[in-house]
């Protein structure tokens, strides 16, 4: 039950960011500033039921909610908005992707709801499986946004074509800069997350690495993003051709995360989330 | 403009030599690769030039992405074992090396230097654990001790045994189960789906299309089967729906529209995996005794052994996985480097463009 009252203040976030950015659009700047603040506090409560029901999950279950595809969509939410909160909450047209993003993962979620409750296997009990997933979903969370400047840099490659600082947060932001520093915080996230798992995986499974399609595509997702670092210092690559390069950046992270139960090789994987 | 295309096509094409010779090397053997790979550090300084270049780290980069997916859409490929991949991942980590010895300046900062050296020392130890990485199964039953371990190759037991230098007893093996305990599921009649589960607990309620299911309390109830024979004790769910208060028997369903109830016992899932092992040196001396559970192996000397394995119809049976992996230690101490090299790089300021005067 919280789970669908979550689900409708974020969507209820996404209306009143449309609003906002429609009201931005309209040259309304106090009225689209104070919606914008309606679903600041709107997405701050999504956060807080979305914490509520992993705090209530963990006191059930005694382990940490990170076990079911279900309990990391709730835990992704739960990274997206606060990263927004922190890096990007003064850009109407942030919080309006970010609240959509999180409607969408919200939504998934009701299809891959849990039946019951699940309990941890052997190898998931360790030290080891809290900050690894902390910290990855944190460096989602950050590429997210940067993806989200991405677009927005392609919709606007010039600040002099702004209708309203309500929208993007500042009259002067240069959304390259934005991409990148998002990257920055990302790519360290997920160098560190590899670590993390490759710690775990030498003692659960005795091999640091394994070619199993989850790290595989954990090892995608990080090269995209050192491409990226790459060809931001070359000279002939245009600032419109990193944007692109950042949103594959983001698709690499989504398919990491969701699509590599689907591929033909995933039953071997050691790493796919339970989806009974 | 023009220099960087040709820039582009000079890093595909010495990538694309690289590759070759690894298939070319995957034929004779590996010191040659090194040997080329070696060749190319002490090249004239153009090739210095375009290895050096962000464009091509860049492609490089991009090309082993290609062929990680590549890999992974099919593990038949074999694309991780083979020296041209393993050829291309060693350019990279080339060009990581040529970058520090040749184009680091102080004023580069310490964090170009520790990422890049990170990243030839993971390879390296990527390397090691190629060349070095011994692993196998032990096969124990409770009392017995072996010094033999059956050979993985691939991920896969193959049906070869080698020595190991010490030899392992399992002195006890012991499986932890979650509760059994009992439920009450909710299946959707007309898809034979199950809807929820309701954990036997007073107060606990769910929703399924509309119905509001309440349990309430077990009780014990005294059931004669047949008139003069001893009562049976069954175990009965006093349970509400939409406000109606009623009963479900342990193993008989109890049906309300389109949804059944039934009241199950769930069969706990293993908690966990226990050997208690004894380690015996190869002068006969006990060494270590020590249980050993998933996530947490014993270690000595060089060798990590792992509670890997267990046979539900054998239960004194168990599999301790041992593997020796001396590239193991080069290659964390890369990646942490990786983690303190990417993280130093985190700045908090907000990404807002310099106003010209």
């Amino acid at each position: 039950m919280t789970y669908t009252l979550m689900f409708f203040v974020y969507v209820a976030a996404t209306v009143v960011f449309a609003a906002s950015v429609a009201m931005a659009v309209a040259k309304k700047e106090s009225l689209a500033s104070a919606l914008r603040w309606v679903g600041l506090v709107a997405i701050v409560a999504g956060v807080g039921l979305a914490v509520t029901m992993m705090v209530q999950s963990w006191v059930e279950t005694g382990h940490p909610p990170f076990r079911t595809l279900y309990q990391s969509l709730i835990f992704f939410s739960v990274t997206v908005g606060l990263v927004f909160l922190f890096a990007a909450h003064r850009a109407a047209l942030m919080g309006l992707g970010t609240a959509l993003f999180i409607v969408a993962c919200l939504g998934y979620g009701f299809i891959k709801r849990d039946v019951e409750l699940v309990q941890l296997p052997p190898a998931l009990q360790s030290a080891w499986f809290i900050p690894h997933v902390v910290v990855y979903f944190l460096g989602y969370a950050a590429l997210f946004v940067s993806f989200v400047a991405s677009i927005l840099y392609l919709v606007f490659p010039r600040e002099k074509k702004l209708p309203s600082i309500q929208l993007v947060g500042s009259e002067t932001v240069d959304f390259n800069a934005w991409t990148y520093k998002s990257v920055i915080f990302g790519y360290a996230m997920i160098s560190a997350g590899l670590i993390l798992g490759a710690l775990w995986a030498k003692f659960a499974w005795g091999d640091w690495w394994s070619w199993d399609p989850k790290e595989n595509w954990a090892l995608v997702t990080w090269l995209v993003y050192t491409a990226y670092l790459h060809f931001r210092l070359t000279s002939g690559v245009t600032p419109r051709t990193l944007a692109w390069i950042s949103i594959i950046g983001f698709a690499a992270v989504m398919f990491t995360y969701l699509g590599v139960n689907y591929l033909p090789s995933a039953q071997q994987a050691l790493h796919s989330y339970t989806m009974e | 403009m023009q220099a960087t295309w040709k820039n582009y096509l000079l890093s595909l094409a010495v990538a694309a030599v690289t590759a070759l010779v690894g298939v070319v090397a995957q034929a004779t053997s590996l010191p040659w690769l090194v040997a080329i790979l070696a060749g190319l550090l002490a090249a004239p300084g153009p090739v210095r030039k375009v290895l050096t270049s962000f464009e091509f780290v860049a492609t490089v980069v991009l090309v082993l992405t290609l062929a990680t997916i590549v890999g992974t859409f099919d593990y038949a490929l074999n694309v991780f074992e083979s020296l041209w991949f393993l050829s291309l991942s060693g350019l990279i980590g080339l060009s990581s090396l040529m970058c520090v010895l040749f184009k680091y300046r102080t004023g580069k900062g310490a964090t170009y230097l520790i990422v890049h050296l990170s990243i030839i020392i993971i390879l390296v130890g990527g390397g090691m654990k190629m060349q070095m990485k011994r692993q196998g199964m032990v096969h124990l039953l409770e009392g017995q001790a072996s010094s033999e371990m059956q050979v993985f190759r691939n991920g896969q037991p193959v049906d070869e045994y080698v020595p190991l230098p010490f030899s392992i007893r399992l002195d006890r093996f012991n499986v932890e189960f979650y509760d059994t305990a009992l439920e009450l599921y909710v299946f959707r009649q007309e898809t034979q789906e199950q809807a929820a589960v309701l954990a036997t607990e007073p107060g606990k309620e769910t929703t399924v299309d509309g119905v509001r299911i309440k349990f309430l309390a077990l009780r014990d109830h005294p059931f004669v089967p047949t008139p003069g024979h001893p009562p049976v004790k069954m175990i009965l769910a006093e349970i509400e729906v939409d406000g109606q208060k009623g009963f479900v028997m342990e193993g008989r369903p109890v049906t309300r529209g389109n949804l059944a109830l039934v009241l199950h016992k769930k069969q706990g899932e293993p908690k966990s995996y226990q050997s208690t092992i004894t380690v015996v040196d190869d002068q006969g001396q006990e060494v270590v005794t020590r249980s050993v559970v998933v996530n947490d192996p014993l270690i000595y000397g060089g060798w990590w052994l792992y509670q890997s394995n267990w046979d539900p119809q054998n239960l004194s049976y168990s599999g301790i996985l041992v593997v020796s992996d001396p590239g193991l230690y080069v290659a964390l101490g890369g990646l942490v480097l990786l983690a303190i090299g990417t993280i130093a790089k985190i700045r908090f300021r907000k990404p807002r463009k310099e106003v010209m005067p």
